[in-house]
């Protein structure tokens, strides 16, 4: 019959151009995850002498017990972190979501300070409270006729570091749970006569269910791979990501690095796994019509919680306080005049500052292509109507970042761009490739806030302009992006603020000549040069709260300047701020 | 006379992996026609359009617009005006740059000025000219939509749903304006909806879809009068369905029975159960008690006027009349 045989649709310039772009993207994808992932299978899964596949050196690695230990040691970090952690964050995002207690911001932005600094920070700080020369390990410098020594080094000084690191995070993602909620189920209890401690189990806990144990994975996933807080305090407890360093870079032993880092994606992997299934259960837990939790007052219960948030947020701003003073005093403790010399880096090797201003102009780049390439990449596997194939293939590269540590993506760098015969071998040791692990390293979390911001927007728009022969440009620049502005400036925000703090993924791939300011900091701290790491570490933090800042007041004021316009206009940059808050959580790694 | 038609759909199929959204649909449509595509959600009719806009590729079939077959023309290139059911207006953008937004690049701009400025005017909305689409009501976006699409003179325009999401009010006087704004630009347009009453107050021609396939094209007068299937029938207006022997079914609209203090020839007794008043008319909800249809639920319509000369309280017997010549007959 003559019309039995399918038409297919002959590509508009539109099509044509998109399709090239897709191709495109996923070329750069390949050769930026999926080639160095490969690398990294293959060094794991080929025997170093016998050039076998197999599992060799994974036997090898268990028989070793020096090595094998580490995956002990880890655990324990882990365990104990993430049970601290997710208990201390979640009394603290109940007393901001659930009670009536006075100056919650002030405590929301102590509990997010930990996420502004690199881990090794959390480290110093506990070295100067709790260390040999600490301010509680010596009395009070002898002021006091007591001491107490907790033993900071080894897995109690790793287990607090991460915990500090693990808080913020785990109470971002609390604070989401908690804050969605249906008060009718509040009501209906209370006109049952349901008491209050029982209203607590059978409803608020069973509600945020998911998000405790999302929160859970999380952490024990970030503390599992983290390499900066056991770097400095771990002294000769090893963990696994310590491990990879020295048997990378200590020992050049390629296989065994590899072997590790195969290790260090398990949590990674299951944590994504049965954050994809509760996704799926979560939906429809909340619709259209709940309505807002209210806080009922009660004096008792907002004076307890007062006092655990001023807890908390003492200790958090003590710890900083102590690398703030400790990086402006002559010799802690021996010496506390007031000096600025630590920040003139004399010591650091003659680099001075410029490590600050390579991580400075890393962040840059990072946040400006980075924000670029990712929205652009979450677009075309969004918004365009044809070549479904193509933009699942997409979709699922991009995904792949979320389950890699950043440690493993420096270590898969290294095999890929450091093979010989790799055209690609010449951007080694040089800035493109820190941007590139960096972005890499930070994809999946902000393709994810991309693509979440995009699928706010009515998919019809690009229908209209589709049929209005409009070319896909255009839509792109003048409605697409202007309409997502919130999301992509919290995306630049996010690179910048993570590409200054990160340290895991740069260890592996830094040139001499361009070390960034976190390295600067562990090699620093390695040489005994603490003070100058603190310095290093204040930088760091005053310039991304100066960042982070500055952006919130920008944001106000244009808000501000919105509101004339319309209110509607201003309440969905603000929810999408506040996505991409929640989101942006789970990737320093 | 028989002229050819403008738009033509041959033996379109479409499926989404086992679900089939159209199956061998053909519709031939008249220049300068208003057509409606009516049904119930998921009886492919958005789908019907969506291929006729070039957003759907078809399995099977094609498109033909003016002698030509456009089935594999990208969307951009065939020329539609689509007004979205979201109207998937621009929010960034004041109404009149929603409205010259496509136009840039194609008129020069003293013409897209000008081609702006008509629109506007055309739709009467030139003192609201740079308000922002959530400083607009539903009505006034759904005419900026229509402006927007009708802009770049397309050679039909295609509506989806367009007056769904708007309050009754509005809805009965933007059909009305619709309507006739369509007749003055004689612009051969397509409109999907699922209100029988729209379709058969604006359509020129109505395409009765269900299930992915069509079950009647003709006139609202046809549709309504001589409905093809019980489905039409019961889907446009209401009906009596009374199954006859052989599966045989008989239909007729509450309107159409007449209600009889006392049996007359070719009456048929019946019970009131319960009557409701709907201002005008009341429905009368009755039984019929002789044998053939014992028990059978049929419901009435009365004018209100006639209403009171009859006794329909409940439980009361009247005898109802059905006029052989408003009976319809399937098999």
């Amino acid at each position: 019959m003559m019309h039995s045989r399918k038409k297919t649709q002959s590509y508009g310039v539109n099509e044509r151009h998109q399709v090239v772009w897709l191709i495109v993207l996923a070329i750069l994808m390949f050769v930026s995850i999926g080639f160095p992932l490969f690398q990294l299978f293959r060094k794991a899964f080929i025997d170093s002498k016998t050039l076998e596949l197999g599992f060799s050196n994974f036997i090898t690695y268990f028989q070793t017990p020096s090595l094998s230990h580490s995956i002990i040691n880890t655990l324990n970090i882990s365990l104990w972190t993430t049970a601290i952690s997710v208990v201390l964050a979640f009394i603290f995002a109940y007393a901001m979501a659930r009670t009536g207690i006075a100056a919650k911001p002030l405590f929301r932005y102590i509990a997010m300070l930990p996420l502004f600094t690199p881990t090794m920070m959390h480290g110093i700080g506990l070295t100067y409270l709790f260390g040999n020369q600490g301010l509680f390990t010596t009395g009070f410098f002898g002021w006091l006729p007591f001491s107490f020594d907790i033993h900071l080094y080894g897995s109690i000084g790793i287990i607090i570091s991460e915990v500090i690191y693990t808080f913020p995070q785990a109470f971002l993602i609390l604070s989401i749970s908690l804050a969605v909620t249906d008060y009718r189920m509040y009501e209906a209890a209370e006109t049952m006569g349901v008491g209050k401690i029982s209203q607590f189990f059978h409803i608020t806990l069973p509600s945020v269910k998911f998000g405790v144990i999302s929160t859970c994975f999380v952490c024990f996933t970030l503390s599992f791979t983290d390499f900066g807080a056991p770097k400095v305090v771990g002294g000769q407890y090893n963990v696994l990501a310590t491990d990879i360093f020295k048997q990378v870079i200590g020992q050049q032993n390629m296989s065994m690095g590899a072997v590790v880092g195969m290790i260090l994606i398990v949590p990674s992997i299951c944590s994504f796994i049965v954050d994809r299934i509760i996704s799926r259960k979560q939906q429809g837990t909340f619709t259209a019509k709940s309505t807002v939790y209210v806080i009922k007052k009660s004096r008792m219960r907002d004076l307890w919680l007062t006092l655990y948030c001023s807890l908390i947020s003492g200790c958090i701003v003590l710890l900083f306080a102590a690398v703030g003073f400790a990086s402006m005093v002559k010799i802690w403790p021996y010496n506390l005049t007031l000096t600025f010399d630590h920040y003139r880096f004399y010591n650091a090797a003659g680099a001075g500052l410029s490590p600050f201003f390579n991580s400075v102009t890393m962040s840059f780049y990072t946040a400006i292509i980075g924000t670029a390439v990712i929205f652009f990449i979450a677009y075309m596997t969004e918004k365009i109507r044809l070549f479904a194939p193509l933009r699942q293939l997409l979709y699922f590269l991009a995904m792949i970042p979320l389950a890699l540590p950043g440690i493993v993506i420096g270590l898969a760098f290294i095999f890929f761009f450091n093979l010989p015969n790799n055209p690609l071998h010449f951007i080694y040791n040089t800035m493109t490739i820190l941007v590139l692990a960096n972005i890499v390293h930070f994809f999946s979390v902000n393709f994810l806030s991309a693509t979440t911001a995009l699928k706010q927007l009515d998919k019809e728009m690009e229908q209209a302009a589709d049929s209005m022969n409009v070319s896909f440009y255009r839509t792109f620049f003048r409605i697409t992006v202007p309409m997502c502005m919130p999301a992509i400036t919290g995306m630049m925000v996010y690179l910048f603020v993570n590409s200054m703090v990160t340290v895991s993924a740069l260890v592996f791939l830094y040139g001499t000549d361009l070390k960034p300011a976190s390295v600067a900091i562990v090699n620093m701290e390695d040489a005994g040069d603490v003070a100058e790491a603190a310095a290093m570490s204040m930088l760091i933090l005053l310039l991304n709260l100066g960042v982070k800042g500055g952006y919130e007041g920008v944001v106000a004021l244009i808000n501000k300047h919105r509101s004339k316009r319309s209110d509607k206009l201003r309440i969905k940059a603000n929810s999408l701020n506040s996505i991409k808050d929640s989101v942006g959580v789970d990737a320093h790694v | 006379m028989t002229s050819l038609p403008y738009l033509s759909i041959q033996h379109v199929t479409k499926t989404f992996g086992s679900f089939t959204a159209l199956n061998d649909i053909t519709v031939d449509v008249s220049k300068g026609q208003f057509t409606c595509l009516l049904g119930p959600s998921g009886c492919g009719k958005t789908t019907l359009m969506r291929i006729i806009a070039g957003l759907e590729q078809p399995d099977q079939g094609c498109v033909i617009v003016n002698g030509n077959d456009i089935t594999s023309l990208p969307a951009g290139e065939r020329n539609v005006g689509m007004v979205f059911q979201s109207y998937a207006l621009f929010p960034n953008m004041s109404a009149s740059q929603n409205i010259a937004f496509a136009l840039k690049g194609k008129l020069s701009k003293s013409e897209i000025t000008e081609k702006t400025k008509e629109m506007l005017d055309l739709v009467g909305l030139t003192h609201l000219k740079d308000r922002y689409p959530v400083q607009l009501s539903g009505g006034q976006q759904q005419r900026v939509a229509l402006a927007r699409a009708i802009a770049l003179s397309p050679d039909f325009l295609l509506l989806d749903e367009p007056l769904s999401a708007l309050d009754a009010k509005v809805r009965h006087k933007l059909r009305k304006e619709l309507r006739e704004l369509q007749e003055k630009l004689g612009i051969t347009t397509i409109m999907v909806t699922h209100d029988q009453e729209e379709a058969l107050t604006m359509a020129d021609q109505i395409v009765v879809m269900n299930d992915a396939e069509i079950e009647q094209i003709g006139s609202p007068r046809d549709v309504y009068q001589v409905p093809a299937s019980p489905f039409v029938a019961d889907f446009i207006g209401s009906v009596n369905l009374i199954p006859l022997q052989d599966d045989r079914v008989m239909a007729i609209r509450p309107e159409y029975i007449q209600i009889q203090p006392s049996q007359v020839e070719g009456s048929v007794p019946a019970i009131v159960q319960q009557v409701e008043f709907r201002g005008i008319y009341s429905r009368v909800y009755l039984k019929l008690t002789n044998q053939a249809w014992v028990d059978k639920e049929v419901s009435v319509d009365v004018l209100d006027h006639d209403a009171s000369h009859l006794n329909l309280a409940r439980q009361s017997v009247v005898h109802l009349l059905m006029p052989e010549r408003r009976l319809i007959h399937f098999t």
